[in-house]
């Protein structure tokens, strides 16, 4: 279920900064030789809805412009008293304006959300890995015996955790 | 057991949950039979119905199983049945939900790939008559053509739909198979996956196609089982979540646009809207073409192009209904603490 809200919500602009970034990955994927021909099909693809809806929302703007433009005329002419704070409001600029102002708030909100749980996931994997090693036995390691040996002392700590 | 409801070498059994499905088991039986690709089993677990839904399966030759009383809910029936399977992968199907006829066949490869646990495929309204199933029309025909390939190509998608989803038996019975503690099984099931480290793959040619809701009763109550469903889970995983990078944002991202965004869309664009400038009303439509384009691309493709042009209205009263139930399961089982645990069927 699609419960995301036109304008306000951040659901589709991070399915579209996340398609955009698909081909980066899979080019990442091809330098380590792990790239797959019928996943370039499905970014294609993707890309492709992407361009148009970045298309079709550019050609929302610009008809909303036109609107408001048209809008502000027939204010001024015919209701000019009684909406003249409205015809103001209502200027030609005023919708593409708006639509920078709605992404760039939208991309902000997307980027803080990002940076939150990404701080969250590393604090909450470090916790589980520190409960996972608070759960392995105690390991003292024989010093006497590390005096013979020549390699480091945690690389030795390690080594006789494993031959334990 | 009739001879029918057994067909060697898929290595598939199919288990069909139904509480009073009679008007839909036997299409959804016939459709499971008549695969490209047949599976081995077919199982249908009425689940006490009072209707014939049980009499009407056994007379399509496919194995019934009832069990000692009603289970509440469809992850119990499901449990119930899991059991009696032995075959290597076990598929789960609504009973009001019929298959495209080579749906099982297109699945079946991506749940056999190494490290995949479950397969789901694209899931499209049977019926497109009222309003409601024609947001919902448009509702899965942008989110299996443009969320949810995204999600399969970063290897999370977030939920293997319970109507139509493939599993590997062994890893479903040692994950705990279908738990009962959510309103969203699958959802829960999926989640699970991830955090055991297997894979969930989506599979955009196999099609199945359910029954949804007509009317807003029936609507309502499954709005209200998804919503509190995904905010159950969301409690139930949320450390685990937080470990698992895409899914994490992708949760958080869909958590924030149901409520902080539902909040800002019903209170502060109006008030900005009648205060600051009328402009602030384009809020409600400026994202018409990010749903329109991926909606006409398949509606293109399924020559159904009238018909997803006609539904677009529907979806936009379907979403702000949506975000009504889940500001409401927010509320209920965050802020009041109260959960929902009466499993109402949709339809």
């Amino acid at each position: 279920m699609i419960a995301g809200l036109p304008g306000t919500g951040i659901g589709g602009i991070f399915y579209l900064v996340i398609a955009i970034a698909m081909p980066i990955r899979e080019l990442f994927h091809k330098a380590y030789n792990c790239s797959y021909r019928s996943r370039w099909g499905v970014i294609a693809l993707t890309l492709g809805l992407v361009v148009a809806i970045f298309a079709s929302l550019w050609a929302e703007v610009a008809l909303v412009s036109a609107a408001c433009l048209w809008l502000q005329g027939v204010l001024q002419t015919d209701l000019h008293l009684a909406n003249a704070g409205l015809s103001e409001k209502l200027s030609a600029a005023g919708a593409p304006l708006f639509a920078c102002m709605a992404a760039s708030a939208a991309f902000i909100t997307l980027a803080v959300l990002y940076a939150v749980t990404r701080i969250l996931g590393y604090y909450y994997a470090r916790r589980a890995k520190r409960r996972s090693q608070a759960a392995r036995p105690v390991f003292i390691p024989d010093q006497r015996l590390y005096a013979r040996s020549s390699e480091p002392w945690r690389a030795y700590v390690e080594r006789q955790r494993v031959l334990e | 057991m009739d001879i029918k409801s057994r067909s060697p070498g898929s290595g598939l059994t199919v288990m069909v949950p139904a509480y009073n499905e009679a008007a839909s088991i036997v299409d959804t039986i016939r459709s499971i039979q008549a695969q490209t690709l047949p599976p081995e089993e077919i199982i249908v677990i009425d689940d006490h119905s009072s209707d014939n839904t049980g009499d009407l399966a056994r007379s399509c030759g496919v194995t019934v199983l009832r069990p000692p009383a009603n289970t509440g809910s469809k992850a119990g029936a499901q449990n119930f049945a899991l059991g009696q399977v032995h075959t290597p992968y076990v598929m789960a199907i609504d009973g009001d939900t019929t298959l495209a006829p080579n749906a099982i066949e297109l699945l079946m490869p991506a749940v056999k790939e190494p490290g995949v646990a479950a397969a789901c495929g694209f899931v499209l309204p049977r019926h497109v008559r009222s309003i409601w199933e024609r947001g919902r029309y448009v509702e899965y025909l942008f989110a299996f053509t443009f969320y949810k390939p995204i999600q399969d190509y970063y290897g999370k998608p977030m939920i293997s739909s319970g109507c139509f989803s493939v599993y590997r038996t062994d890893l479903l019975k040692a994950n705990g198979a279908w738990s009962t503690r959510t309103m969203a099984e699958d959802m829960d099931l999926t989640w699970t996956y991830y955090e055991a480290g297997h894979g969930v793959r989506f599979v955009p040619e196999a099609v199945c196609y359910p029954i949804e809701p007509h009317n807003y009763h029936f609507m309502s109550k499954q709005l209200k089982r998804w919503s509190h469903g995904f905010v159950q889970n969301v409690r139930c995983h949320w450390s685990g979540l937080l470990q698992i990078p895409f899914l994490r944002t992708m949760v958080v991202v869909a958590l924030w646009d149901a409520t902080t965004a539902a909040i800002a869309y019903f209170l502060i664009l109006p008030l900005l809207a009648i205060f600051v400038n009328p402009l602030f009303l384009l809020g409600y439509l400026i994202d018409i073409p990010c749903v329109a384009v991926p909606v006409l691309y398949k509606a293109v493709g399924r020559k159904e192009v009238v018909k997803s042009l006609a539904s677009l209205p529907s979806f936009f009263l379907l979403r702000f209904v949506n975000s009504l139930f889940v500001l409401e399961a927010v509320w209920s089982e965050i802020v009041m603490r109260r959960t929902l645990k009466v499993y109402e069927k949709g339809h």
